[in-house]
C-alpha cells in the first residue's frame, strides 16, 4: 500500500531502482538535514548512520512521484548548472547550499537512474523519462521550512549529453554550462578518474563506438572525447536564451555575480559573505582551502595528455569560448 | 525482510509520526535495536534483536549496490 503525500512531506527520493514492470523508489527521513554536503550520495550516507534510515523506508512505485508533485509541488527550480566535471561546479553548489533559503541537489543519484532508465529498459520512452524527471525534480524541491526560497539542481557531467531532454521537460528554467580549459581536467582526471571516464561505466557516453572499440583507446583519448562530447552538447544549446556558459576563470566571483543574475536570485551582503565564505574552501575536501590550480596542472600535463587535449578537446573549448565571449 | 512480524511493524512504523520520532536519533545501534524489539512487543509483534540486525545489514547493502 503506497503511504499517502503527507506521509512523506520530511521523506526525500533517495534510490530509484528496476524492477519488470515499473521502476521503484526508497524514501528516507530527513529530519532536520538539509543537502549541503558536497554530492548527494554523501548526505544520504550520512543519514544512515541513523540505524532508522536502514530499517525504516518507504518503498513506493514510481508513479507515486506524480501524486506527490501534483499535490505537493514545492519550489520550481531557480537554475540548473551543468558542466564538463573538475571545474568548479561543486564550489558552485556549495555556495549556493551555504544558506538556509536554498535547497540544492548536488547529482542525485536518483536522477541519473531516472535518465539512464531506457538504457536498461528499451522500452522506457523520451516521454516517461521526462515526465519521471519532472516529478522526481518536483518532489526534491518541496519546501520543508519556511526558510526555503530557491531550489537548485547540479546535475552529474555526464547529465550534460541529455540537456535537451531536461531543458525541454522544465521550459522555463534557466541554466549554466561550467568548463574549463580540457588540459587541466584531463589532468585532474587522469590524476584520479571519476566513474564518466572508465569506459563501460556510466553507459555508452560516445555514441558511435562500440564498448571493444573504446576499450582500446588509450584512457586519455576516451577522456578528451567524453570531455569534448559534454562540451559540444552544450554548445549546441549555447543559442538558448536561458543559457550561460562560464568558464573556470570566472570562478568563484561570478557566482555571486553573474550567475545569481542570471538565475534571477539575489542575497543580501551578509548572504554574499557566507557564500564567498563557503568558496574559500576546497569544494570536494572541505578540511583544506580552496586554492586556483591550473598553472599547476598545466605544468604537469605529460605528452599524451597534451596530445589528447588537443587533438580532441581544444576544439570545442574555443568554440566554447568564442560562444561566451560573443554573448 | 526475514521476519513478517518485523515487516508488519515497519508498515506501522512508517504510519506513525510518532513512533517514528521515538525511534530516530537514538544513539548507538544496539540502543536502536533494543527500541525497536521493545515498541514491537508492545503492540503485539514478535521478532528478535537479530532480525532487527539483519534488516540494518540489508539496509546498508542495498544502499552499497545502488550503482549495480
Amino acid at each position: 500500500m503506497n503511504p499517502r503525500v503527507e506521509d512523506v512531506r520530511n521523506w526525500m527520493p533517495i534510490r530509484i531502482y528496476r524492477r519488470e514492470t515499473s521502476p521503484l523508489v526508497d524514501w528516507c527521513c530527513m529530519g532536520n538535514e538539509r543537502f549541503t554536503d558536497s554530492f548527494f550520495d554523501i548526505t544520504v550516507t550520512r543519514l544512515f548512520r541513523d540505524p532508522f534510515n536502514l530499517v525504516f523506508r518507504h518503498q513506493t512505485p514510481i508513479e507515486f512521484l506524480g501524486e506527490v508533485a501534483g499535490e505537493d509541488p514545492g519550489l520550481p527550480p531557480a537554475g540548473f548548472i551543468f558542466h564538463m566535471s573538475r571545474c568548479g561546479s561543486t564550489l558552485a553548489a556549495q555556495m549556493f547550499a551555504s544558506l538556509e533559503q536554498n535547497i540544492v541537489l548536488s547529482e542525485p543519484s536518483p536522477v541519473d537512474s531516472v535518465l539512464r532508465a531506457n538504457a536498461f529498459n528499451p522500452a522506457v520512452t523520451d516521454e516517461q523519462r521526462s515526465t519521471w524527471l519532472r516529478w522526481l525534480l518536483t518532489a526534491f524541491g518541496r519546501k520543508r521550512t519556511d526558510a526555503e526560497k530557491h531550489y537548485f539542481v547540479k546535475f552529474d557531467s555526464w547529465t550534460t549529453l541529455e540537456m535537451g531532454l531536461i531543458l525541454e521537460a522544465f521550459p522555463g528554467v534557466p541554466w549554466v554550462f561550467l568548463y574549463r580549459d580540457p588540459l587541466e581536467v584531463l589532468v585532474s582526471q587522469m590524476n584520479q578518474r571519476g566513474a564518466q571516464m572508465i569506459p563501460g561505466t556510466i553507459g555508452q557516453l560516445l555514441p558511435g563506438f562500440a564498448l571493444p572499440d573504446i576499450m582500446q583507446m588509450q584512457p586519455e583519448e576516451y577522456c578528451a572525447r567524453v570531455l569534448a562530447a559534454f562540451c559540444e552538447t552544450a554548445l549546441r544549446h549555447s543559442a538558448d536564451p536561458r543559457g550561460l556558459l562560464v568558464n573556470y576563470t570566472q570562478m568563484p566571483g561570478t557566482v555571486t555575480s553573474l550567475i545569481c543574475e542570471h538565475f534571477n536570485v539575489s542575497y543580501s551582503g551578509d548572504d554574499v559573505t557566507k557564500m564567498n565564505a563557503a568558496a574559500g574552501f576546497n569544494s570536494k575536501a572541505p578540511q583544506r582551502n580552496f586554492t586556483p590550480d591550473g598553472e599547476a596542472k598545466r605544468d604537469s600535463a605529460g605528452e599524451t595528455v597534451k596530445n589528447m587535449a588537443d587533438r580532441w578537446a581544444y576544439p570545442v573549448y574555443e568554440r566554447l569560448e568564442a560562444a561566451r565571449l560573443a554573448k | 525482510m526475514s521476519s513478517p512480524d518485523l515487516e508488519q511493524f515497519c508498515s506501522e512504523v512508517l504510519l506513525d509520526p510518532y513512533l517514528q520520532e521515538k525511534l530516530r536519533n537514538i544513539g548507538s545501534t544496539p540502543e536502536f535495536i533494543q527500541r525497536v524489539v521493545e515498541a514491537g512487543a508492545s503492540r503485539g509483534f514478535e521478532f528478535s534483536a537479530d532480525d532487527v540486525g539483519e534488516a540494518i545489514r540489508a539496509g546498508h547493502r542495498v544502499w552499497l549496490e545502488r550503482w549495480i
